[in-house]
């Protein structure tokens, strides 16, 4: 997990290829950059509670409260960004993810999350990790059906070909044949 | 010629005004706002080794008094300057390099001219684990 804190522009960047984000692995980074001897120098970062044992190998799930103006913020680039592993809060105006370009970012919170310790030690939030996975498979589904439905299609100029584009306008998504008497189209 | 540093009443006691007599006529040093008015000593106990710590005057935290890696036990710095009597200062606290992580400790004290003493009880993070 690689983070770069910006302490000028209260940013916690998330560096390529990184796309997902684990509240505990924030919260690790955040603490480490604020006892940093730069850290010090600044404010608290974030706030963090949690994991009050509930019984055996389950206990309350982990939020991180960004403090002040604060934000996560994604590397720029066209895919889907995920928050899990716990809440993440807080931030200017309550909204805790800045601004990225091309970027969505699915932010998977929970009001009675708990972190379930696995045999090989990890943790979950409010989800099993199956139903994350579903959820997030679910998330590229449905963003790419509304690419296909409302983004720039270009007809080839043989009339043979339908090439539809991803949300810049330039990436191929998806591509077409289209059949003699046009009535058909099947994807190429 | 010999010169002669003179201060008296309420002026000298806050240091705000000096003469300075020079033969026959007389020099006035004027204390600037951003002299210190004394100097004392800021003691920080029962800080973690290896906690890092910053000293600012809380009115202004441009103005570092102090910083640095705590040994462990008590940290004494002296000659702290103060434009203040007393001066609220703020004092930052913070250890994540070590197998416990700590949460971030922000408190204050009172520097007077006898210093101030302020004790650290720095409160283990339960949430942060060793990256």
């Amino acid at each position: 997990m690689a983070y770069s804190v910006d302490f000028a522009s209260n940013l916690i960047e998330v560096t390529f290829p990184q796309a997902e984000v684990l509240a505990q692995d924030l919260i690790n980074a955040i603490r480490d950059a604020e006892a940093s001897e730069k850290g010090i120098l600044y404010g608290q970062i974030a706030r963090a509670s949690g994991k009050e044992t509930l019984g055996p190998s389950v206990a309350v799930g982990i939020t991180v409260e960004l403090l002040g103006d604060w934000q996560l913020h994604f590397w720029p680039g066209n895919y889907i960004a995920k928050v899990a592993g716990g809440n993440l809060v807080g931030g200017p105006g309550s909204d805790p993810i800045a601004y990225s370009a091309g970027v969505q970012v699915l932010l998977i919170q929970s009001a009675a999350s708990t972190v379930i310790a696995t045999g090989g030690g990890g943790a979950a939030g409010a989800l099993t990790q199956a139903q994350e996975d579903a959820l997030y498979a679910a998330v590229l589904e449905a963003n790419k059906a509304r690419k296909m439905l409302t983004n720039k299609a270009v007809i080839s100029v043989d009339k043979a070909h339908v090439t539809v584009y991803d949300d810049d306008g330039t990436t191929v998504l998806h591509e077409f044949d289209i059949s003699a008497d046009k009535l058909t189209r099947t994807p190429a | 010629m010999s010169c002669r540093m003179t201060s008296s009443g309420v002026y000298g006691t806050l240091q705000s005004s000096k003469s300075l007599i020079c033969g026959s006529g007389w020099q006035s040093v004027v204390r600037q706002p951003t002299d210190p008015l004394f100097y004392a000593s800021i003691t920080l106990q029962n800080v973690l080794s290896g906690s890092r710590y910053w000293i600012a005057q809380a009115s202004n935290l441009s103005n570092v008094l102090a910083t640095g890696t705590a040994p462990g036990g008590d940290i004494v710095i002296a000659g702290i300057p103060a434009v203040a009597n007393p001066m609220l200062v703020e004092v930052r606290v913070r250890f994540a390099s070590g197998t416990t992580k700590y949460q971030p400790l922000t408190t204050y004290g009172y520097l007077s001219r006898s210093g101030v003493v302020i004790y650290v009880a720095q409160v283990e993070d339960t949430v942060a684990e060793l990256s």
